[in-house]
């Protein structure tokens, strides 16, 4: 579908999205929480991945280099976030989206625990945020994870598990007595129906 | 091992990231002591606790938004004679399903107030009560502007600040003017109205030094001209025929041109002689987009004149 973008053809790269588009707001919505700054990391990326597609250099799957453009987007984003002050007007923003008629911008908001959750999870670096939201959140494999942030993976290691330290104090009231980390299973699939799932990209996969 | 594992540790082992005889030795002391064993499970339900987060899906509005984004790119890349476009050398519309996808949805503001050009004056008229202000410029039958209350007051400049560009240029004024960026989220941008003319050739460097050096117009004293003193709106005290952008117009047109992304520049002005505005879309890699839209555009048809992108951003 990219070589058919880079060749020309006007539809493929908005058909790529489409194939992309929950995962990539997934992404988005759980790093950035905001759903208009989400948004915006999204078309930012979106537009460059579009002008850039013919960098492309097949050394990795079209996944990935999507999905890295995305993240980075998100970074950005939350670098030049935390130098505004009103950072924690976030959460306020987010809700009146919600209210306003966008029930789906966010799930998470429908549930309190989740909603602790996230509060919790934003308390962290940046970088812990980054790593749990991809590998504990979204699932992605930690080498997965080290590609798209460009980190060893190590490293992604390292801050999932600083990150997960700092969380149990912040979210130790939300445990269910007697739980033993088996709420996992029953999660199941956690992307629905609707969900990009990593055989239907198979035709955009690298050679 | 004699004491218990720290939670940094624990977690660390858990991530595999402890070098292999410490994580044996942590292996055999979680086997015999519940008390570290029940912190592992509980850095284990951490995880568990992210997971169980729903997954959201892309709300139908953002969709909407990035796909029209997309399809004004490919129409973009499709109609600039820079651009590699194999196959056809004829403008590649945007398909119709993704135009479709775009619907604004403009505020029930009140009626607009059509703007008539009035004499050269030079001036900008200011009244007071409603948030009804009019601009008008030094170069009579330009685009003139005014605003209901969901655009905000022309701010009077005093006697004519100068626009950064080649030529000595006076701005009338700045005007708040919302735009919609998807959905119900609106972004507000300061649109200038000026008495500039653009020429192809001094479009670049003009808009670059309005990069640079954003015009500032003082706030006007808290004291608007009363009513009676404004020009008559309902009269066409001008000799020119009437031609002019309504405040919705504007808004409607910023929108459509901005399609959800935002603006960094917004001037109502002349180019060729002909009124048009210039919009100036933020940067994506450090690339601004540069739109000129004529006295047509408005949130159904964008009436682009020309448009063109200045690395720099």
């Amino acid at each position: 579908m990219l070589r058919k973008h880079v060749a020309g053809d006007p539809d493929a790269f908005g058909e790529l999205f489409l194939r992309h588009k929950d995962r990539l707001w997934a992404i988005a919505i759980r790093t950035l929480s905001d759903p208009e700054d989400a948004a915006d990391a999204l078309q930012d990326a979106m537009i460059s991945a579009f002008r850039r597609a013919d960098s492309f250099r097949g050394d990795s799957a079209v996944t990935t280099w999507l999905h890295r453009i995305v993240v980075n987007a998100c970074l950005d984003k939350m670098r030049r976030r935390s130098a505004r002050p009103e950072v924690s007007g976030g959460d306020d923003r987010l809700l009146d989206a919600i209210g306003a008629g966008d029930p789906s911008a966010d799930p998470a908001a429908g549930s309190e625990v989740s909603l602790e959750v996230m509060s919790a999870l934003r308390q962290l670096p940046r970088d812990q945020q980054v790593a749990l939201v991809l590998v504990d959140m979204l699932d992605y494999p930690v080498a997965e994870a080290a590609q798209l942030l460009g980190v060893a993976e190590g490293t992604v290691k390292s801050r999932c598990a600083r990150g997960r330290a700092r969380l149990l104090p912040k979210l130790a009231h939300l445990r269910q007595p007697g739980e033993q980390g088996n709420r996992r299973r029953e999660t199941g699939n956690r992307f629905g129906a609707t969900s990009v799932l990593p055989a239907q990209e198979g035709s955009d996969e690298a050679p | 091992m004699t004491g218990h594992i720290s939670t940094d540790e624990l977690a660390r082992y858990r991530a595999g990231v402890v070098r292999a005889g410490r994580a044996a030795r942590i292996s055999v002391h979680l086997a015999g002591c519940s008390q570290c064993s029940g912190l592992d499970a509980q850095i284990e339900s951490v995880s568990v606790m992210l997971a169980a987060v729903p997954a959201p899906t892309m709300p139908d509005i953002v969709a909407q938004r990035l796909q029209a984004m997309l399809a004004s790119e490919a129409t973009r890349r499709a109609t600039s004679p820079t651009s590699p476009s194999p196959g056809s050398s004829l403008p590649v519309a945007a398909p119709a399903r993704q135009r479709r996808g775009w619907r604004l949805r403009m505020p029930e503001w009140s009626s607009p107030v059509v703007v008539r050009s009035l004499a050269a004056t030079g001036a900008v008229a200011v009244l007071a009560g409603g948030g009804l202000l009019l601009a008008t410029l030094s170069s009579g039958g330009t685009a003139s502007v005014s605003a209901r209350p969901a655009v905000g007051p022309v701010r009077r400049a005093s006697s004519g600040v100068a626009i950064p560009g080649n030529s000595s240029i006076n701005a009338a004024g700045t005007m708040p003017v919302r735009y919609y960026t998807y959905g119900r989220h609106s972004a507000v941008t300061n649109v200038v109205v000026s008495d500039a003319n653009f020429t192809k050739s001094d479009l670049v460097p003009d808009v670059r030094a309005r990069l640079n050096s954003p015009l500032v117009v003082p706030v006007p004293s808290a004291s608007p001209a009363a009513p009676s003193s404004g020009p008559d709106v309902g009269s066409t005290s001008s000799g020119n025929r009437p031609r002019g952008v309504t405040a919705r117009q504007l808004a409607g047109c910023l929108s459509k041109v901005a399609a959800g992304r935002r603006i960094v520049l917004a001037e109502v002005a002349r180019y060729l002689a002909r009124p048009a505005t210039i919009v100036v879309l933020k940067p994506v890699d450090h690339v601004f987009d540069v739109i000129v839209v004529g006295s047509a555009c408005s949130a159904a048809n964008s009436d682009v004149i020309t448009r063109l992108s200045l690395p720099g951003g």
